[in-house]
């Protein structure tokens, strides 16, 4: 989900031009009140370390250092919308090689936290939703069902033979697994949503 | 033998370098233009990066002074003969027999009018970091108009780093400067938000990229990487600047209450005729070798220190200084000595300095 730049009339590009008059830390104020207080945040000097080492910078619109900088600067639909927030895979890689104690994996959480409350909706918000519904429903995983409910019948076709081959090699069962207890488990899960 | 030694300058080098010439025993006489001594350090409030008083760092240079004879309001109109048998002429019609000279005479500030651009002595509200400086000692930072400045922008390499203005050299001060005086403001109006607009922070020195962080840490002033091209003033007073934040490669346009232009250091050549010294395409003296003999000038018996040779931080200037006054002791000890190679008989040093 790229950002697309935004168009004028006739095609002119309105959002050439950066507004220094709109810098803000409003949203540094609101993700460090997330959980982003150990983030440093403030601290970057912008060495691009953490983007250097990124496993999926390839895949993201935004590198983490421009993340960081947006953060610093308030530009907060411009992280909001970017998949870098999605493609992150919480490797913490530039977390821990930061030179200055940024910790960027934990800005990127705080900052889905906020988007996800501010009613963001994608494949990934979505996928991550049903993969924690069914699992606090039987406790485990069960993949065809989690293929079922993400991608439908069509997505089960599609993937039918590689879910053959996988469960003909004993990878992958065709029945729900289940686990040992599960009542002490749903009560262990109702006791981590207290505050 | 001859034991006088002039000292062209009453900065810090200069200041440093007498106090300690005079406690190996030589006769000192330091040279100052102005009334007062301390040179720039008399504009400064605070120093970085640990926020020590100039006036302290003045009195403890002025305490080390000793027996230095101290001729202010006088300037060195004419130097005759050669090492170690100077004649020193002074504006004051006195002439004084040297057998070194050290010539310490600094920099000088950068005009910021040069860079037309930025509006300085255009706009009201376009200053210079040295009348910054002089509202930090007066604890009133405010625009022209009076008011407390809201958001305030520092622009690094006035003067330096730009060819432009024939100012190639970093003036090596500014960054950690600029980072020292946003901290003060911060201090001062709490709710300023603070722009430095760099192309690189060259914090060198230690404890100053600790100062960096911290201001960006605990103070949080913003750094934005790009060179001031140009500022405009609106009709309240306020400048408009353009510039590139090139962090995100894009233009940038920033209104500011107050813009602070950082100038840089530029050589202050006055003595270069009467002393016979040459200088660099910098405009900064020639030293004998810039490695291996950075206090010595390529003229046997003139030696030079401190900013006179390339900018320099205040604890720099004062290191140099010293570092000058080893040199001069080692210099006339070998004369002394009669020898020409420069290896003093270590008896006849001690004797001359009886």
């Amino acid at each position: 989900m790229a950002v697309k730049p935004k168009k004028c009339f006739f095609g002119l590009k309105v959002d050439r031009q950066l507004d220094g008059d709109k810098m803000n830390s409003d949203f540094l104020n609101k993700v460090l009140a997330e959980g982003g207080d150990g983030a440093a945040i403030a601290a970057c000097m912008q060495c691009g370390t953490c983007s250097g080492g990124c496993t999926n910078i390839d895949l993201m619109d935004m590198s983490p250092r421009t993340l960081v900088l947006m953060v610093q600067r308030g530009e907060w639909e411009k992280v909001l919308k970017s998949n870098a927030l999605w493609m992150c895979s919480s490797c913490y890689i530039c977390t821990s090689r930061c030179p200055r104690g940024v910790r960027p994996s934990d800005v990127i959480e705080a900052v889905k936290a906020i988007a996800i409350r501010e009613g963001i909706e994608n494949d990934s918000t979505r996928f991550n939703q049903i993969f924690v519904e069914l699992v606090q429903k039987r406790g485990i995983l069960f993949e065809p069902e989690l293929m079922q409910k993400y991608g439908g019948i069509s997505a089960m076709i599609e993937q039918a033979e590689l879910g053959v081959k996988l469960a003909l090699r004993g990878k992958m069962s065709p029945f729900p697994a289940k686990v040992k207890d599960p009542k002490t488990f749903s009560e262990a899960l109702e006791k981590a949503k207290q505050p | 033998m001859n034991k006088k030694v002039v000292v062209i300058g009453g900065g810090p080098a200069g200041m440093a370098a007498a106090g300690k010439l005079q406690y190996f025993g030589f006769d000192v006489v330091l040279i100052e233009k102005q009334a007062e001594l301390g040179g720039h350090l008399n504009k400064w409030y605070k120093v970085f990066p640990d926020f020590t008083d100039a006036s302290e760092i003045i009195a403890n240079l002025k305490a080390g002074l000793g027996k230095t004879r101290i001729l202010s309001n006088a300037t060195v109109t004419r130097i005759e003969g050669a090492a170690p048998n100077f004649q020193v002429t002074t504006s004051t019609g006195e002439q004084i027999e040297a057998a070194a000279i050290l010539v310490a005479t600094g920099f000088k500030h950068f005009d910021a009018t040069f860079k037309e651009e930025y509006g300085y002595g255009i706009y009201d509200n376009s200053i210079t970091s040295v009348e910054l400086d002089a509202m930090l000692k007066a604890q009133s930072v405010k625009t022209r108009a009076g008011k407390l400045p809201k958001k305030v922008a520092m622009v690094h390499c006035v003067g330096s780093r730009d060819e432009k203005v024939n100012n190639n050299y970093c003036s090596r001060v500014c960054c950690t400067n600029a980072i020292k005086v946003a901290i003060e403001i911060k201090e001062l109006i709490p709710d300023c938000e603070i722009y430095c607009l760099y192309m690189d922070i060259r914090v060198f020195g230690r404890g100053y990229e600790e100062l960096y962080r911290t201001s960006q840490e605990k103070y949080g002033v913003q750094f934005i990487r790009g060179r001031l091209s140009e500022a405009g003033e609106k009709t309240d007073g306020s400048l408009l600047l353009r510039l590139e934040d090139t962090l995100t490669a894009k233009p940038m346009r920033l209104t500011v209450d107050l813009l602070v232009l950082m100038v840089g250091m530029e050589g202050n050549s006055e003595l270069s005729e009467v002393a016979g010294l040459t200088v660099g395409c910098d405009r900064f003296y020639t030293t004998a070798n810039q490695q291996y003999s950075n206090n010595a000038s390529p003229k046997k018996g003139i030696f030079l220190a401190g900013t006179a040779t390339g900018p320099k931080a205040i604890v720099e200037s004062i290191t140099d200084g010293r570092s000058a006054a080893a040199e001069i002791a080692g210099f006339l000890a070998s004369t002394a000595a009669g020898s020409q190679n420069g290896q003093p008989a270590i008896a006849a040093v001690a004797a001359s300095l009886k």
